[in-house]
């Protein structure tokens, strides 16, 4: 029996509005529920098939989970609440952070920005050089 | 697929939750475990939708969760607020007032 797709039920939430928040940490927390179940059915002797079975049974169909996510108004996000208040603010928080975009992509990817820092430095400091032999095997010779 | 009792489930869930948490703090396997344990059984949540019902509680200021590292695994505990507790105390105060009435009933069929 395949193990339920969380993945897929993340994904069905946040179709369904849920923030996202909110549904990787439910997505999360099912998962885990479910390795417990298996967990617990595994120590009472049941068999590997057996344990996949009696969890999906007890945790209940992600149909059902994601309906009663969708049924509750407050984990909803509000873009979906607000869809008319989300298509005027987004854009203008996006154009009032774009400045700062590239401060925040350096500091999310700052091995990367010092690799490649460095890596230009060096290819300069090489073309540099040679240059310079260049010049000096002119000059000289 | 574990058996529930819809009609007469309205609040119910909510309300051992908020009871449960109100003792001490708890993750969601726990709590389950805690609601079949406390209920000898009698009430069967459909777990999964436990945690709807959670993170709908927690929006609502009523729970407050955390993360913690058990046993090289995170878990997601959550434990009751300030508003939760007065949430409970209401809760609490109408299912009794119910209780109180159905037990009346169902004792002088006569007068129901």
């Amino acid at each position: 029996m395949p193990d339920p797709d969380f993945v897929s039920l993340e994904q069905r939430l946040l179709r369904q509005g849920i923030s996202l928040s909110c549904a990787h940490r439910l997505a999360l927390e099912l998962s885990d529920h479910y390795d417990d179940l298996r967990g617990d059915a595994l120590k009472s002797g049941a068999t590997l098939e057996g344990s996949s079975f009696s969890a999906q049974e007890r945790l209940g169909a992600l149909d059902d989970i994601a309906a009663a996510a969708a049924a509750r108004p407050e984990l909803i996000s509000w873009v979906y609440r607000y869809p008319q208040l989300a298509r005027v603010a987004l854009p203008l928080a996006f154009v009032a952070l774009l400045p700062a975009a590239p401060v925040f992509a350096g500091i999310a990817h700052a091995p990367s920005v010092l690799r490649w820092t460095c890596c230009m430095m060096l290819s300069a400091t090489l073309t540099a050089v040679l240059f310079l032999c260049m010049q000096l095997s002119i000059a000289l010779g | 697929m574990a058996q529930t009792n819809p009609p007469f489930m309205t609040g119910i869930p909510e309300l051992l939750l908020l009871k449960l948490l109100a003792q001490r703090e708890m993750y969601g396997y726990e709590l389950v475990k805690a609601v079949r344990l406390t209920t000898g059984e009698a009430i069967s949540l459909g777990e999964g939708v436990i945690y709807p019902a959670l993170h709908s509680l927690e929006r609502q200021a009523a729970l407050k969760a955390r993360r913690k590292l058990v046993d090289g695994r995170t878990r997601v505990y959550y434990s009751l607020t300030a508003k939760g507790q007065r949430r409970l105390d209401r809760l609490q105060g109408e299912w009794q007032r119910i209780q109180t009435g159905v037990a009346a009933a169902l004792g002088n069929p006569g007068r129901a």
